[in-house]
């Protein structure tokens, strides 16, 4: 791992993981991270469950994420999956302008599409003309059967919807549908899974082949078979394999920051030029920050 | 004139004016729609009109209200919000009082901790003790700090067990208690008796306490307070020793007078005021 690299994981759901993972980030490089509200695994049946985990995506885990020396961004919207419980999904949508304008909000997202369901289909659109009225970047969700097809349906109603393509990350991507994103000028987001689907050996072919423009990193990090740490160890591995370290610092941390930073509340200075961090804000003697030895000792992605 | 009116007043000094021109068109439809989807978005919106890298700048104001909003450095996002709160609960109480709950409930960090800072200058302040009391159990420091220090709302609104509760988890979080207004007048003898066990607790644990903490007991010394006083007065760390004189000198009993006489060095400082519970750590 180089010095001094600095990494941002524009997707990365945080209140699934422990502060075993936020500490091993920090050690890792990761200076801020971008957590898209999405489904927990088991489904929302109220609208108040939906209210208080977008609440806790703007009080508690941006707080949470401090306490390590991380700045927590989040984006807030319907995902697909839940947008086919058409009765609920009116609700929670109801719901999302009170939260745009959040501080640490910095994009919809992530919606899009799962199975491709009319549902799913409504709630992006209603979604989309949001992000149009007030102006906001738009994080969207690929799914992972039909994929192609999807991630193309996509980027049509994106446009039909009048959005600008460079205002738009299409996340999920694979060797199949980089090229379709980029030719249309939208933002390639890619999601780097352990053992399956992309890992980081073929992420480093897709930046050797397509350049760094418009090509971010990102791990996905859920509740599921997930590695927190998958954007510092792809930058590692890219640098290893004599990707150029402008090419790695554009796709792991500046095309990021550029992509989500156009509303103005994700800023490079609230990393560069921190408070920092308040040892009266620790509670219960809790100083997590005790410069433990890196963790991140290998490329692999386990 | 309203509280409204003079912060209206003080923010078009500052604020940019479209800014100001959209937010008085926003209130005066508020007034005649009632509507809850505008009051919803005209909260939110705010956040992009107002900057809260400004700080609001009052020179010689007599409004208590501007003092309070300057004194505790507001900016003028800040001012933006808790203006449009108050003028809200002044147009119609009922109506809107739940839906000002509605905007507290979906808070971030930011939000909430203006709300509770600024909570004593809406109108009906008592409505949101709840929300106030529900701020206490919260481990994120800057959101309990916002309720519990420099802070005039508890000591007028919490109950003593609220009070209480407040009191033991300042000094659990370790925050700086000379901050609490009122804490004489808000004194009481379960207090007390709550100070008593957590000083037996941390002294057990040979764990040290902030000696600020004991300044409610004065009035309530019992026999087992009277031998923490012992305690404090014995005690090798200054800090504690003049904690101890404090509270003895304030009890105004005889036997606590007694253990002051241990100390005269102390006595005689507090009774020429040049110690008091303000510059003990001084
Ligand atoms: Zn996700």
């Amino acid at each position: 791992m180089e010095d001094n690299l600095m990494i941002i994981d524009p997707h990365v759901h945080m209140s699934s993981r422990t502060t075993d993972d936020y500490e091993a980030m920090q050690q890792a490089g990761v200076v801020a991270i971008i957590e898209p509200s999405f489904w927990l695994g088991q489904p929302r049946t109220q609208v108040g469950s939906f209210q208080d985990y977008f609440s806790s995506l703007v009080g508690w885990e941006p707080f949470r994420a401090s306490q390590f020396g991380i700045k927590h961004y989040c984006t807030i919207g319907l995902n697909s999956k839940e947008a086919n419980n058409e009765a609920l999904a009116e609700q929670v949508v109801e719901l999302l302008p009170l939260y745009l304008h959040k501080e640490n909000v910095v994009a919809i997202g992530e919606i899009g599409y799962d199975d491709q369901t009319p549902a799913e289909d409504k709630y992006f659109r209603m979604q989309l003309e949001l992000a149009k009225e007030l102006d906001m970047t738009v994080q969207v969700h690929t799914p992972h059967r039909d994929k192609k097809a999807g991630t193309i349906k996509s980027m049509e109603v994106c446009l039909e919807h009048g959005l600008d393509p460079a205002n738009v990350i299409i996340d999920h991507n694979n060797e199949e549908t980089v090229k379709e994103v980029l030719d249309r000028g939208f933002i390639a987001a890619f999601t780097i899974y352990p053992k399956t689907k992309m890992g980081n050996e073929r992420m480093v072919e897709v930046v050797r082949k397509f350049g760094s423009d418009n090509i971010i990193v990102d791990s996905s990090a859920d509740w599921g078979v997930s590695d927190p740490l998958a954007v510092p160890k792809t930058a590692s591995l890219m640098l290893k394999r004599g990707i150029s370290r402008e090419d790695v610092v554009k796709t792991c941390y500046q095309n990021a920051l550029d992509a989500f930073s156009k509303n103005g509340r994700m800023k490079e200075e609230h990393w560069l030029a921190p408070k920092g961090i308040d040892q009266s804000q620790l509670f219960n003697d809790n100083s997590v920050l005790r410069g433990q030895t890196p963790r991140i000792d290998s490329e692999q992605i386990s | 004139m309203q509280v409204s009116e003079r912060i209206k007043d003080a923010l078009e000094a500052q604020a940019d004016q479209g800014s100001l021109k959209w937010l008085n068109e926003k209130i005066k439809k508020l007034e005649e729609d009632k509507s809850v989807r505008d009051l919803f978005m005209s909260y939110s919106l705010l956040a992009s009109k107002f900057d809260k890298g400004s700080k609001l700048q009052i020179q010689n104001s007599d409004s208590e209200a501007l003092i309070f909003l300057t004194s505790h450095n507001a900016n003028l996002l800040e001012v933006a919000r808790i203006y449009l709160l108050i003028k809200v609960l002044e147009i119609d109480r009922d109506f809107y009082g739940p839906k000002v709950a509605n905007i507290i409930q979906v808070a971030d960090i930011t939000e909430l901790e203006t709300f509770l800072k600024f909570l004593d200058l809406l109108p009906y302040p008592e409505m949101f003790r709840f929300t106030a009391v529900e701020a206490l159990r919260t481990n994120i420091s800057v959101i309990f700090d916002a309720i519990t220090l420099n802070n005039p709302y508890p000591a007028k609104y919490f109950n003593d067990q609220q009070w209480n509760q407040m009191y033991l988890k300042a000094a659990f979080m370790e925050r700086d208690l000379s901050k609490i207004p009122s804490v004489d007048e808000r004194a009481n003898a379960d207090l007390a008796r709550i100070i008593s066990d957590y000083a037996h607790e941390r002294w057990a644990a040979s764990r040290k306490i902030d000696p600020m903490f004991w300044r409610p007991v004065s009035g309530f010394l019992n026999p087992v307070l009277l031998r923490d006083m012992e305690h404090l007065i014995d005690s090798e760390d200054a800090l504690e020793n003049k904690a101890g004189a404090l509270c003895c000198y304030h009890s105004g009993k005889e036997e606590a007078m007694q253990i002051l006489n241990r100390k005269s060095d102390l006595k005689q400082q507090i009774e020429e005021g040049k110690l008091t519970w303000k510059n003990l750590k001084n």
